[in-house]
Parts: structure tokens; C-alpha cells; sequence
């Protein structure tokens, strides 16, 4: 850094380094501990926003949503004690799905430090097994140098959320030296490039293999990398499968995707998986959720698995190809080892198999019932949607029909809390997508119960005037647990059923418009009217509230045990 | 199952042992022993941590070990490498016969008799984990009153 901040005070060496980092929203809330640094906010405001959430948990959320909508790193801030303490939920979630994150709070004095003072917690404890790194600011002449450093750690390898304390008094410190600040850190080096040999090992073995199949997690849209997996699979024609979190980083339309893996996946995706003898993992952790029972996984074939954290590769399957590298850098490599070797296909009646396949894997979504079937608003929401469109959700049967229906052909176009699974996150993630995708159309596709974890945004959507396109599907449950219930407790339903508010007139509470939906024929002119209305209008869909998402998978069984209808009876006897 | 040891060379910052111990109760690690103290560097600690599991247990340690910032560097010890443990037993006796015993079984292991008191005898053990386990078999007929491990440092060869 070319100056070096001498005689400015903390607070606004923060601010200031956040400027230059180019960080234009900023997602909190205000308190004691932290007054030095909304001063600065404010005195800056033109050059940096602060958008005030309603609760600590949703800046979180909104900095998530703004970075995994954008590619950008979030930034959320805090003050010490409960404001702290409401962001863990919020931090958790943005670690299980790797998002780049810089949490910031205050903490009490420097002197006051571990005598229990008020509004102390301890947040460097607490934070220590949900982020990727957490520092204390005890000096002046440190602040540059740690939230320099923190940025590097968020956001390259393996990204995560870094979070920072800062002290009351330290913040109101003058930075008195003149040394230059340094955000090299020893011992920090991801590997980006990975090894030549192993990369041909791919290459030769995809060259050979009669049923090879990519499946693709999160970390390529992370990486940036789908341009480099559309070239790779345009090239070889090999069909792909994607986790959760990988969903859209291939266009969901093109024949060659068959969707959607796992204990909610689709049934031509999970066959592939099992029966394939050749799988290309990119960028997944191979979560449980996603592979089905570990041991059980992909019996028939090899393993290539490519990461940046090392760590992923053999934790939960064994890998006989480990690729340890970026995958945006990986996969571009891959593709110049496959164009270079003679590449005759031998798998070409697998993939003209798995196209077929994916073609007879699906079901109307059409359906007109009396109860409204979550099928038939995504059949309403697909006929409307651009490809640019993005979709947030909360966690839920909502949730995973969308997953499991829904198609989307762009990145960072379906965001959803993988790892955590946790409700309440769509509301505040779609108020960050929308304030990092200004000129986008933002849809958020939530549960009444998801949806009553965090209403209270709402607030900060009439406050900051934001324009999202909210959909509830009502269904007077929770509807997943419910599912489970059904299915596995013999029907037992404990604790499952809401009696829920209106939903409109809480949107009209906060001068916003709602749409209340009772019958299928009105789907679809009220998310056109959501979609016009200058105003935030929330969409109450009541749907039937004993709909199942199927197929799906018991906990802990194998990939091709999918249950539930959407295919053919004798779908998988063709040969 | 098999004993690792690992040496691994830490940036002297607050809050680095409870990480590295925090990630291990994480992920289920178990470990046997673990030792600190200043390195040849400045500002930077060494720490010796011993470890029985299968080989991909001992993998994912490494590569867990690896993602906390503060770890720099990270070296397997080999079989044939230089480990020590410095080990002190109190040991009660009850006559002249135990506590003649006890000092000729100390001359053989190389011991050092450090403190002798009425009715106890301390006693300095140093060498590899297995020579400290021995001794301690040895002399279990004894009333023990108290012993401290060091637990395991050491270092490759050469
Ligand atoms: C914070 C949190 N608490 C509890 C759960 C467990 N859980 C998973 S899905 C679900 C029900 C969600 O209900 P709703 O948002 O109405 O969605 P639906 O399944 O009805 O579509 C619950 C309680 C969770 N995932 N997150
Ligand atoms: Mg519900």
C-alpha cells in the first residue's frame, strides 16, 4: 500500500481499507462497541453503504448472498456481545459452503478484555471452528496489515469467512509508525496449478473409459470456472452431475446435464453415478447429502477428484486421481491434455444412454389440482424466468423441489444454503443479491416457516426501498420435517404445524403489497404483478401441504436406492 | 493403527495452541502427546505432536494441520528418527531394601536420582516413549505418588 496511514486513527484506517478494497456495501448493525466505526461510515457514506439489517444473523446472510451472487467478498459488521454472538448462525453458514466473507465486530476495551465485562464474549473462541481464520486488531499499527490479510485468507484457495475484533480502545488508536504494511503470510500458499503428470493420468484415463462422468460441487462456481467445465464437456461429451451446490454451473437445459445428485436427486443422475466407471469430481466436498452411504458411493468406478483443499480429497471417499489445485486452472489444463491425446470415445453409448435417459426422467409439472402443487408454481416460474433471473431460497420441501425442478443455465443464478441447511437465510441473502445485482430480477422462493425466521428484513427492504419478487409457498407446515415424519415415523407428526400470520397484510404492516394465491390459475398473473409492481410484493402461495418432494433417499443408503415416482417403472432396464 | 510422530513449526501468535487442540477434539483426532516450546526461529514455536492411527487418519491430520494459517511447516519424523521424552516418577519405598532396588533399577536405565525424602524418591527418566513406558512397568509394584511426562519431542537424523 502506497500510504502508510500515519496519524490516522483505527476506525478509519478500516474504513478506508475497505474503500480501497473496493468493498461498496457494507451489511450491520450498530452498538457501543463499534461507534468509532459507523462515525467513519458515516463520514464516508458517498464512497461506501451501510445497509442496516434488523438483526445481526441477517447481515450475515445479506453479505452471503451478496458474495455468492457477485463473485465479491461480503463485508458485514457488528458490535461486541449479543451483536457478535447474533452472527454465528450466519458465519457457520457461510463456512460449510466456502463464501467469502469479512465479519467485523467490536469488542470491549483492551484492559477490560477477559474480566467479564459488559458485552463481552468471547468471539475469538467462539469463532474458531466456524471460520477460516479470525484475528484480533491490538494496535493501530496492525489494522492495515490483519484486514489486508484477512481479505487474502477469504478469498484465495478454498474460500471462507475471516472474521476480526476490535477492541473499543483500539479502534480510537492513532497508527504512530511508519512501516508499510505487509499482507504477505507465511506459511499461506493454496496451490492454484496442479501436477502435469496426474492431469495426463486424466486425460488418458478419460480417453479410455466407457462410462466417465463429471460430477461438479460448488467450488467451480466459486473458482470462476464453468466457462472452462462448458469447454471441457463440449469438447468430450461427457454427461454431468452436479451437487446442490454446483447446481446451474452448467446449463441445466443442455441435454448432456442430467441434474441434480443426492438424496434429492434426480433419478438419471444418481443411476449415472453408480453405474459410471470413471468419475471427474470437481470442486465437492462429497457431502453426505450428496453421495448417499460413503461406502456404497460409486462402487464401479475411479475416482478423480480435484480440489484446492487438499483436505476434501480422501476425507470422506477415496480417491485413485487426487488433483490438488484450482479448479478453474485444473479443468483448463485438462482440456489441453484431452485435445492433445487421441480421444476416440469409447463411451459414446453411455452418453447417448444417459441423454435418452435424462430426456424420460421427468414428469409434468403442469398439474392442475384443486390444492395447489408446488409443481405447478415452478412450472408458472420457469415459463417467466430469464436466464438471468436469480433465485434465492430457504431451506425446506420449497427448497428442494426448486433444486430438484427448476432448471437454470447460469452461475450464481441459484443460491441456496447447502451445508447448513439453514432457515431464515433467504430473505437476507436476497436483499444482499439484489444490492449486488442492482439491475437484475431477484425472486425469492421461501417457506412459511423459513420465511418467519427472518421476516423482520422486510423492514430493511421497505427502509432501503429494495425490489425482490418474494414467493411463499405456504403449506402451514414444516413442510420437510413433516415429510420425514410421514415417511419414517409412521406418520406421527409432532410439532410440525403452523398456524401462521397473513402474510399480506404483515407485507402491508410494512407498506409493501401482498398477493394472497388459493387456486393454480392465479399463479401466474400474481408473480406478474409482483414482477411490475414498483413496491416489494410478496407472493402467499397456499400449496398442498401434504405434498412429498420424491424421489428421495433414507439417510445413509446408497445412491440408487431413490424412491418416488417422476420415471418409468421400467426406466433403468434398458440397456 | 500405528504411532506418527509430526513436528510442525508454528507463528508464535495468541490463541495458536487452542486452534490446533480445538481442531483436533473437531476432528475426532486422538492424540497421544503434544509438545511446545521456542523453535531455532524467531517469533516462531516447535511442536511435537505424537499420534496412533490408521494411515488416512494420519493423512487427513496433515492435511487439516495444513489449513491453519499459523501452521508454516509441517515434517514427518521417520522410524529411525531422534525421539525423547524426559519423564519424573516419584516413587514411595517402604524400607532400605526398596529404596537400594529402586536406585540399582535407575543405574541400568540410566536415571537420575534428583530428590530423595523420608519415604519418597524422585527419579529422572530420559530417552524414546517406549524406555519411559518400560521403567514405569518395571517399577509398578511400588506405590507411585506421582509422575509428569514431558511428552514427545524429537527430530529427524542427520
Ligand atoms: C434454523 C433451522 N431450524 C430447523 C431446521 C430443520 N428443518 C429443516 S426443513 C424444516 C421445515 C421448513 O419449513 P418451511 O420453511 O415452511 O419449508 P417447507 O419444508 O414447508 O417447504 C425444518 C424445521 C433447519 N433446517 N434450520
Ligand atoms: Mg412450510
Amino acid at each position: 500500500m502506497a500510504n502508510n496511514n500515519n496519524g490516522k486513527k483505527t476506525s478509519e484506517i478500516i474504513i478506508d481499507t475497505l474503500i480501497k478494497q473496493r468493498v461498496k456495501h457494507i451489511f450491520g448493525y450498530p452498538g457501543a462497541a463499534v461507534i468509532p466505526l459507523f462515525d467513519e461510515l458515516l463520514k464516508r457514506k458517498n464512497e461506501i453503504y451501510h445497509v442496516l439489517v434488523r438483526h445481526e444473523q441477517c447481515a450475515v446472510h445479506a453479505a452471503d448472498g451478496y458474495a455468492r451472487s457477485s463473485g465479491k467478498t461480503g463485508v458485514c459488521i457488528a458490535t461486541s456481545g449479543p451483536g457478535a454472538t447474533n452472527l454465528i448462525t450466519g458465519i457457520t453458514n457461510a463456512y460449510m459452503d466456502s463464501i467469502p466473507l469479512i465479519v467485523i465486530t467490536g469488542q470491549v476495551s483492551t484492559k477490560k478484555i477477559a474480566s467479564d465485562a459488559f458485552q463481552e464474549a468471547d468471539m475469538m473462541g467462539i469463532t474458531l471452528p466456524i471460520t477460516k481464520h479470525n484475528f484480533q486488531i491490538r494496535s493501530a499499527d496492525k489494522a492495515e496489515e490483519i484486514l489486508l490479510k484477512a481479505f487474502r485468507i477469504a478469498t484465495e484457495g478454498r474460500p471462507g469467512p475471516v472474521y476480526i475484533e476490535l477492541p473499543i480502545d483500539v479502534q480510537y488508536e492513532t497508527k504512530l509508525n511508519n512501516e508499510k504494511s505487509l499482507s504477505n503470510i507465511q506459511g499461506f500458499n493454496p496451490v492454484m496449478k496442479g501436477n502435469s503428470k496426474q492431469i495426463k493420468t486424466a486425460a488418458e484415463l478419460i480417453s479410455k473409459s466407457k462410462k466417465p462422468l463429471f460430477f461438479i460441487g460448488g467450488g467451480v462456481i466459486l473458482s470462476d470456472a464453468c466457462n472452462e467445465l462448458h469447454k471441457l464437456i463440449s469438447l468430450s461429451k461427457i454427461p454431468v452431475v452436479t451437487t446442490l451446490m454446483g447446481k446451474a454451473s452448467f446449463p441445466e437445459t443442455n441435454e448432456l446435464c442430467l441434474g441434480l445428485i443426492g438424496m434429492q436427486g434426480r433419478k438419471c443422475a444418481n443411476y449415472a453415478v453408480q453405474n459410471s466407471d470413471l468419475l471427474i469430481i470437481a470442486g465437492s466436498r462429497l457431502s453426505d447429502r450428496a453421495t448417499g452411504k460413503f461406502n456404497e458411493f460409486a462402487k464401479k468406478a475411479k475416482i478423480i477428484h480435484i480440489d484446492i483443499d487438499p483436505a476434501e480429497i480422501g476425507k470422506n471417499i477415496p480417491a485413485e486421481v487426487p488433483i490438488v489445485g484450482d479448479v478453474k486452472s485444473v479443468l483448463s489444463d485438462l482440456f489441453y491434455a484431452l485435445s492433445r491425446i487421441s480421444n476416440k470415445m469409447p463411451y459414446k453409448n453411455w452418453t447417448g444412454k444417459l441423454i435418452r435417459m435424462n430426456k424420460k426422467c421427468s414428469c409434468s409439472l403442469d398439474i392442475n389440482s384443486k390444492l395447489i402443487s408446488h409443481k405447478k408454481v415452478l412450472y408458472e416460474l420457469q415459463n417467466i424466468l430469464n436466464d438471468k433471473d436469480i433465485i434465492v431460497t430457504g431451506v425446506g420441501q420449497h427448497q428442494m423441489f426448486a433444486a430438484h425442478f427448476l432448471k437454470r443455465n447460469l452461475p450464481r443464478t441459484f443460491i441456496t444454503s447447502g451445508g447448513l441447511g439453514t432457515m431464515g437465510f433467504g430473505l437476507p441473502a436476497a436483499i444482499g443479491a439484489k444490492i449486488a445485482n442492482p439491475e437484475k430480477r431477484v425472486f425469492l422462493l421461501d417457506g412459511d416457516g423459513s420465511f418467519q425466521m427472518t421476516l423482520q428484513e422486510l423492514a430493511t427492504i421497505m427502509q432501503e426501498n429494495i425490489k425482490i419478487i418474494p414467493i411463499i409457498f405456504n403449506n402451514s407446515y414444516l413442510g420437510m420435517v413433516a415429510q420425514w415424519l410421514r415417511l419414517f415415523n409412521d406418520n406421527k407428526l409432532s410439532n410440525v404445524s403452523l398456524q401462521n400470520p397473513d402474510f399480506v397484510k404483515l407485507a402491508e404492516a410494512y407498506s409493501l403489497n401482498g398477493i394472497k394465491v388459493t387456486r393454480s390459475d392465479e399463479i401466474k398473473n400474481a408473480i406478474d404483478q409482483s414482477i411490475n409492481e414498483k413496491n416489494t410484493t410478496v407472493v402467499e402461495i397456499k400449496v398442498n401441504p401434504d405434498e412429498d418432494i420424491l424421489p428421495m433417499l433414507k439417510s445413509n443408503t446408497s445412491l440408487d436406492k431413490l424412491f418416488g415416482p417422476c420415471v418409468p417403472d421400467n426406466y433403468f432396464k434398458e440397456e | 493403527m500405528q504411532n506418527h510422530v509430526i513436528s510442525i513449526l508454528v507463528n508464535n501468535e495468541p490463541g495458536v495452541l487452542a486452534k490446533i487442540s480445538g481442531m483436533f477434539y473437531r476432528r475426532n483426532f486422538n492424540i497421544d502427546s503434544i509438545s511446545v516450546g521456542s523453535s531455532e526461529k524467531y517469533g516462531m514455536s516447535r511442536i511435537v505432536i505424537s499420534f496412533t492411527g490408521d494411515s488416512n487418519e494420519f493423512e487427513q491430520l496433515v492435511k487439516q494441520l495444513h489449513k491453519l494459517i499459523e501452521v508454516v511447516k509441517i515434517k514427518k519424523l521417520e522410524n529411525d528418527s531422534l525421539v525423547r521424552e524426559l519423564c519424573l516418577i516419584k516413587v514411595y519405598y517402604n524400607d532400605s531394601k526398596a529404596r537400594e532396588d529402586l536406585i540399582s533399577y535407575s543405574e541400568v536405565y540410566k536415571n537420575k536420582i534428583i530428590d530423595i525424602s523420608q519415604d519418597t524418591i524422585t527419579l529422572q527418566i530420559i530417552g524414546d516413549p517406549d524406555k519411559v513406558n518400560n521403567f514405569i512397568k518395571l517399577i509398578s509394584k511400588y506405590k507411585i505418588k506421582e509422575i509428569c511426562r514431558t511428552g514427545t519431542t524429537g527430530m529427524n537424523r542427520g
